[in-house]
């Protein structure tokens, strides 16, 4: 089974093309910005390297975030744009379960993705043993909601979620946290195999920043004239 | 030939499939957000450019469906490439670029602002060159259209846009969002004499407008009133269109006359953007034109106001000309028409 799967929800661009568990082709950069122009010649690059094009691929991957709201739609927009020009099935992948199929636990520590969110507060979810629910927690709850005794953190959020909880029983795990597409591919797989095929849909975890208009006082509210 | 446009730089996630054959237009399909956008009179970058993810693969979908044609029949994918709010450029130009790629078609980045202007030549045979007030909720120019990427800019705002002036006199008068057909409507029943508003820069030399003093004036007008009637109301919508109307025909001859200088041989005057939707504008637009001797073109109003018909059209004028993008084109949330003309300080990304 051929897969392409990418990533750009974070501060990175990952793309890679596996077949039948073997990567092909994998590519990862570290960027804060920029991904609009790079996803794409990313992908193509990818699937040139696996000799493949678009059309012969069984399966197309994405993450759906959490991440940087626009990183987040970079992905989904290149993602259903090549499944609705080739037909072939698109499924989404969220950043926590890339981020801990990556991720070896040691028995006895829980593990906890922590994902940058570009602001104070960091996306956060235990994801073994068992799977919480994906959340955006502020600082002031870090300590109270990280779960006691000895945990895992992995994620490019662990270092930054490390520091404020120093003295507790907290390992961080080794290299740079981003999510690597060979990762997104690999849970893609065994999602496939399992019959699940969730929607490459945008897990955004805040709502837009919004005002709504004040009524002017003195004015007559809107009637039809 | 067949191309696929895309936009979705404002509030409308839009698609349409274009011809260079009779007839053109084969699929073309708006749909609006401001029902989403309502509530907070005005629209919301970040909510836009979730409703654009949301709604694009089904529009794009309609259109072609409409066009009776599959992804394989088509010869180029366009895409509005700005300027606008960015987050909702992006999610188009990134699944155009996805399209194209898939089918190895070539990629347009179009700017928004040359679909708006060649729109008079998807619908007739406007011949270059030819004048063009530009009239919209984010842009307000006086343009010569010298060819496709060939652009000369007499004049612009140095503050407000035409349809920004109209969504904040709306706001001002409890008319609601979005502002320029609320006003024409109120505007129907009114006395425009009513109440006196300034005419911004009638008189003054050169093109540029200005929306900004009319806006004050209309606030300390409505200021003046403990409780506005719905006759205040249409009163003072019909005063705040006429004036912007005034303005606009004012700056617009200014502008034929420089035209008629610079291009002897220019024989057009066209409006386009969502403010050409305006129909006292456009009769005040097309006596200007009868008077100076110019053909008179304004677009059907749907074609006015944002599709992907006009993207589409643009990337068919460009693609006959090789004029094609790369697949690391970078969005531009900024993108002048006319990179050469004096900034306007105030003018912004409305330049």
């Amino acid at each position: 089974m051929k897969i392409l799967a990418f990533d750009c929800a974070g501060a990175s661009c990952s793309a890679a093309v596996i077949e039948d568990g073997t990567v092909l082709a994998r590519r990862l950069e570290a960027m804060d910005r920029g991904q609009a122009e790079v996803m794409i010649p990313m992908i193509a690059s990818v699937l040139a390297e696996a000799h493949l094009t678009p059309m012969a691929l069984d399966l197309i991957a994405v993450t759906t975030g959490p991440g940087g709201f626009t990183g987040v739609r970079i992905g989904l927009a290149a993602a259903r744009g090549l499944a609705l020009a080739t037909g072939v099935p698109a499924i989404g992948v969220d950043c926590f379960a890339a981020v801990a199929a990556a991720t070896i636990v040691p028995p006895g520590r829980t593990l906890v993705v922590a994902l940058e969110s570009k602001r104070a507060e960091l996306y956060l979810r235990i994801s073994a043993p068992d799977i919480g629910p994906p959340l955006l927690v502020a600082p002031d709850s870090w300590n109270a909601w990280v779960p006691s005794g000895p945990v895992l953190l992995a994620g490019d959020g662990a270092a930054r979620l490390a520091a404020a909880l120093a003295g507790r029983d907290l390992v961080v795990a080794a290299g740079t946290g981003l999510v690597d597409a060979a990762d997104v591919a690999r849970v893609a797989a065994s999602l496939w195999q399992a019959g699940t095929r969730p929607a490459p849909a945008p897990l955004y975890l805040r709502p837009p920043d919004t005002t709504p208009a004040a009524p002017r006082p003195g004015i007559v509210p809107a009637q039809p004239l | 030939m067949l191309v696929l446009g895309i936009e979705t730089s404002c509030d409308e996630t839009a698609a349409a499939v274009v011809s260079d054959t009779m007839p053109r237009i084969r699929g073309n399909v708006v749909f609006s957000q401001m029902e989403e956008h309502r509530p907070f009179g005005g629209i919301v970058p970040e909510i836009a450019a979730r409703a654009h993810l949301d709604h694009l693969d089904p529009v794009i979908e309609r259109a072609l469906a409409e066009a009776e044609i599959g992804f394989g029949d088509l010869d180029a994918v366009a895409a509005t490439g700005g300027p606008g709010l960015i987050g909702g450029v992006i999610v188009g130009v990134v699944e155009a670029k996805a399209i194209a790629y898939a089918r190895g078609l070539p990629f347009i980045a179009v700017n928004h602002l040359e679909g708006h202007a060649l729109t008079a030549r998807l619908i007739g045979d406007v011949a270059f060159p030819f004048l063009l007030l530009l009239v919209s909720g984010g842009h307000c120019q006086l343009l010569v259209v010298e060819g496709v990427g060939r652009y000369r800019r007499l004049g612009t705002t140095i503050d407000d846009a035409a349809g920004e002036a109209f969504d904040k006199g709306a706001k001002l008068l409890g008319l609601g969002y979005p502002g320029g057909p609320a006003i024409e409507r109120a505007a129907k029943t009114g006395d425009p004499k009513r109440f006196a508003l300034p005419r911004p820069m009638a008189g003054r030399a050169g093109c540029d407008f200005s929306f900004s003093g009319l806006k004050t004036a209309l606030r300390l007008a409505v200021e003046k009133h403990v409780s506005l009637e719905p006759r205040d109301i249409a009163d003072l919508a019909a005063g705040f269109q006429d004036a912007i109307i005034e303005s606009l025909a004012d700056r617009t001859i200014h502008a034929i006359r420089q035209f008629r200088d610079l291009y002897p041989d220019g024989r057009t005057l066209v409006v386009s953007g969502g403010v050409a939707a305006n129909t006292a504008l456009r009769r005040r637009l097309e006596s200007l034109a009868r008077g100076s001797a110019l053909d008179f073109v304004a677009p059907p109003v749907a074609l006015c106001t944002d599709n992907g018909a006009m993207i589409g059209w643009a990337g068919i004028e460009r693609l006959r000309l090789g004029l094609v993008d790369t697949l690391d084109f970078a969005p531009r949330p900024r993108w002048p028409l006319d990179p050469d003309a004096v900034p306007v300080r105030g003018a912004g990304v409305k330049a």
